[in-house]
């Protein structure tokens, strides 16, 4: 209540729609602690709607959202002629901080330019729904082992933000992570899954009304 | 880590030495490490297990879980996780009774059983494959290819065809079924065949060895019927200096024909036995025995009445008289039961021989008289040599004509019955005489009513009669029989010349008493010739008779005299029958001969002829 009560109270809201490519990869180890060997990535989708909001000096922001990301991975075992291929989509709620650290003026305009700055975020997931493929064989990853929790991601990065007008903001953004392990079906068993993902995403931001974003001078 | 296994395929096997390979059974699987291998998500099972060290235990057991053979055999799985063993090949376990080769595969159920051991230990094992041996499918159905020996312990049934290229059977073989040796294949036998049922052969028998047929034999040959063909009879044996052998069961005797002849309408002919009994109870035997017993007889009797009155040389010349005629009755008596053989009957009754015609278009039919003269027959000779008769169904043919010239001979009978062509009446006993019309036919006259001229045209005696008074009908004659009829003829007309000489030299000593000078070489006359002088032939008496007066002659004149000396001279004939066994009561004829005295002279009389009743 306080968060949102300092929010509210704030001059600088906006509203955020991203899309973005994914790039994901599955880091497992067994419960030998063995890694399974020829796993790679495989690209994916990643959308976002956010809320954002500017707190200390316009130069921190605090952003929430809603967020569809498609996480997957493929692989084979050649001794034993094994071919492996994960399809998941998730959804999840996602809370981050972008901190601005560098502007420059427009070159064309006596406007707000680019913004840039760095992110940091995370997000609770759920699994809405996935597949895998063992050789010919397909399976539905509903409630298996490792996809039957929510996955909480870390994830950083980098962006910057393009005033197009005083309402409109466009934005680009690098955003790399990692959820923390997935265990198996007991807490004794060792066997356990991160996600690694890495989102390159293109995103148009829309100032809300009394929103200087785009006001501010340099 | 211990894994569990699953086999997946299978058993491909091949028992037997297949192309000069070893003994075993082909067996192939996969291995599949049933373990599950971790992935995110679902986990993986059934991995094939491949490069992976192993040992495989195969165990056959009986059918009543014993274990008739066990082996081992270390080795690993390919890339793949297949391995591929032979049962027969591995290191047999210290469990195993035997080694590959002598398992008794006796066809009762066996099973087979199959564990690995995976892990360090190679005593490890996890049995993943306990099945029943069966039939390999396609050993089963479909061709079997085996260069190999083939031993099958039990029955084997075969319900398609059998190709063997050699088969050796060293027991007993049975089929059920047709037999048949095919594309013209020998069928070889070292031993016996034996054959029940009818045997069928349909090309050439040849038989290399003694042949024995103990059943009737019956040779249906269909040949042509050319007669003068040796390829026209159904039997030809050859190859040996003899012909044919027959033997009858037991000693021969009329009822064993050793050949009979027949055709469609029955038996023509017969080569009979003979038994020595069969001719001691034959009419002849017994009749000529009666009639040598009453001679001996006679003599008997004679020296009897006169011993009185003989002198020494008498009593002896009679007793030598009686002790030839005895020894003639037994050497009658020898050579006739020697002579006993064989006889050939035949409803044919004459001997006869193919005689060319003297003009080859001249016809002939049986029953013809024909004149021969010098071979050649005629029926319009004026003057021949003899009168025969053409045959019709001769039982002896003789001088058979060249080959393609029958029609120019006729077959004559020689001796023997045969039909003649007769006109007017005939009776029994009448002589048949060639007809001065040289026709062919015949005709009957008395024997008493013959002239000398009609002895020369003498066909034959009369064995059947004729009534037919103004045609022609054939008669039974014998011919051949009656070469010594003339002889009682000639014999009546040299009684007659010597009793005219004897007449004439009484008229010349007549002569001479009345005048001495009378020469009687004038009448060109042996004086004082008469018959020969008295020889020493025993069938001849010596004193006071005539030469060609016979004992029997004489006996006539005495039994007919004396009834006395008759009946002595019966009984001492019946008792010499009796001495040598002969049954004179077999005949009626044999029976009168030597009990009837009346029947006695009468046959004397038949015997002695006319010439008794001359003298």
């Amino acid at each position: 209540m306080v968060l949102l009560s300092f929010i509210t109270a704030a001059s600088g809201q906006q509203l955020s729609l991203s899309y973005g490519r994914m790039f994901t990869s599955f880091d497992y180890q067994d419960s030998q602690g063995n890694a399974l060997d020829g796993l790679s990535g495989t690209t994916g989708n990643s959308i976002m709607v956010a809320y954002q909001a500017p707190i200390a000096k316009n130069k921190w922001f605090i952003n929430t959202g809603i967020c569809l990301n498609e996480y997957g991975a493929k692989g084979s075992d050649p001794a034993v002629d094994n071919y492996y291929e994960w399809d998941t989509n998730y959804v999840g709620i996602n809370v981050g901080v972008d901190y601005e650290f560098f502007t420059q003026k427009n070159f064309f305009a006596n406007q707000d330019g680019f913004y840039f700055y760095l992110k940091g975020a995370m997000s609770t997931e759920f699994l809405i729904d996935g597949t895998q493929r063992i050789n010919n064989q397909l399976y539905d990853l509903s409630g298996k082992e490792q996809f039957d929790k929510p996955v909480f991601f870390l994830r950083g990065g980098v962006g910057a933000n393009y005033c197009v007008s005083q309402r409109l903001v466009v934005s680009l953004q690098y955003l790399g992570g990692k959820s923390f392990p997935v265990f198996g079906k007991s807490s004794a068993d060792n066997e356990k899954l991160q996600y690694v993902s890495h989102t390159i995403s293109f995103g148009l931001v829309l100032n809300l009304p009394k929103c200087k974003y785009c006001d501010r001078t340099f | 880590m211990t894994k569990v296994l699953l086999t997946l395929a299978a058993c491909l096997t091949s028992v037997g030495q297949l192309f000069a390979q070893s003994q075993g059974i082909t067996y192939q699987a996969i291995i599949i490490d049933r373990s599950t291998k971790e992935i995110p998500g679902v986990d993986v099972v059934g991995n094939y297990l491949p490069n992976h060290a192993l040992t495989v235990r195969f165990t056959i057991l009986n059918e009543n879980d014993n274990i008739d053979y066990q082996e081992e055999h270390v080795t690993s799985t390919d890339d793949y996780g297949m391995i591929s063993l032979i049962i027969g090949m591995g290191s047999p376990s210290s469990l195993s009774p035997s080694v590959f080769g002598e398992i008794d595969w006796d066809g009762s159920p066996k099973d087979l059983r199959v564990e690995v051991s995976i892990g360090e230990s190679t005593s490890d094992f996890t049995e993943f494959s306990f099945q029943q041996l069966t039939f390999v499918p396609y050993a089963l159905h479909r061709n079997i290819t085996a260069t190999g020996d083939l031993i099958i312990g039990g029955k084997s049934t075969f319900n398609g065809e059998v190709v063997f290229q050699e088969i050796t059977v060293e027991g007993t073989a049975n089929m059920n079924g047709i037999l048949n040796v095919n594309n013209g294949s020998p069928a070889n036998f070292s031993g016996d065949l034996n054959v029940t049922g009818v045997t069928t052969l349909n090309n050439n028998l040849t038989v290399n060895s003694t042949t024995g047929l103990n059943g009737q034999v019956t040779i249906n040959a269909s040949l042509p019927s050319n007669q003068l063909s040796k390829g026209s009879y159904p039997l030809l044996v050859q190859g040996s200096s003899q012909g044919i052998a027959i033997t009858v069961n037991g000693s021969r005797n009329s009822a064993n024909n050793f050949v009979s002849f027949w055709d469609a309408s029955g038996m023509h002919g017969r080569v009979e036995g003979q038994t020595t009994g069969e001719v001691a109870s034959g009419f002849d035997y017994i009749w000529d025995n009666a009639i040598m017993s009453v001679e001996i007889g006679f003599i008997i009797a004679e020296a009897a009445c006169t011993a009185a009155q003989l002198d020494a040389c008498e009593a002896v010349l009679l007793g030598t008289q009686g002790a030839v005629k005895v020894a003639q009755l037994a050497e009658y008596n020898i050579d006739a039961l020697n002579r006993a053989g064989v006889a050939y009957e035949s409803t044919s009754g004459d001997y006869a021989e193919w005689l060319e015609k003297a003009d080859p278009q001249e016809g002939f039919s049986f029953g013809d008289i024909v004149g021969v003269t010098g071979g050649k027959i005629s029926k319009r000779l004026t003057e021949p040599d003899h009168f025969m008769v053409v045959s019709r169904s001769p039982i002896v043919l003789g001088n058979m004509p060249p080959k393609g010239k029958e029609s120019l001979y006729k077959k004559v009978a020689f001796v023997g019955q045969v039909p003649v062509k007769v006109r007017g009446v005939v009776a029994i006993g009448d002589y048949i005489l060639a007809s001065r019309l040289n026709d062919g036919i015949g005709t009957g006259i008395h024997p008493d009513r013959m002239k000398l001229d009609d002895y020369q045209r003498i066909v034959g005696v009369a064995w059947s009669e004729a009534d037919n008074q103004h045609g022609t009908s054939m008669v039974n004659v014998a011919v051949g029989i009656n070469s010594n009829d003339a002889v009682g003829k000639i014999k009546r007309q040299e009684q007659e010349l010597i009793s005219v000489r004897e007449q004439l030299n009484s008229v010349i000593t007549y002569l001479k008493t009345k005048d001495p000078s009378f020469d009687a070489e004038l009448l060109q006359f042996e004086e004082n010739k008469s018959r020969p002088a008295v020889t020493n032939s025993t069938d001849k008496v010596v004193t006071g008779q005539p030469a060609d007066e016979t004992k029997l002659d004489v006996a006539f004149r005495q039994l007919e005299s004396d009834p006395k000396f008759l009946r002595g001279v019966l009984a001492n004939a019946r008792n010499i029958l009796d001495e040598k066994g002969v049954d004179y009561n077999l005949y009626e004829q044999t029976r009168r001969l030597v009990t009837d005295e009346t029947y006695l002279i009468e046959v004397l009389k038949e015997i002695t002829g006319a010439s008794i009743n001359q003298k």
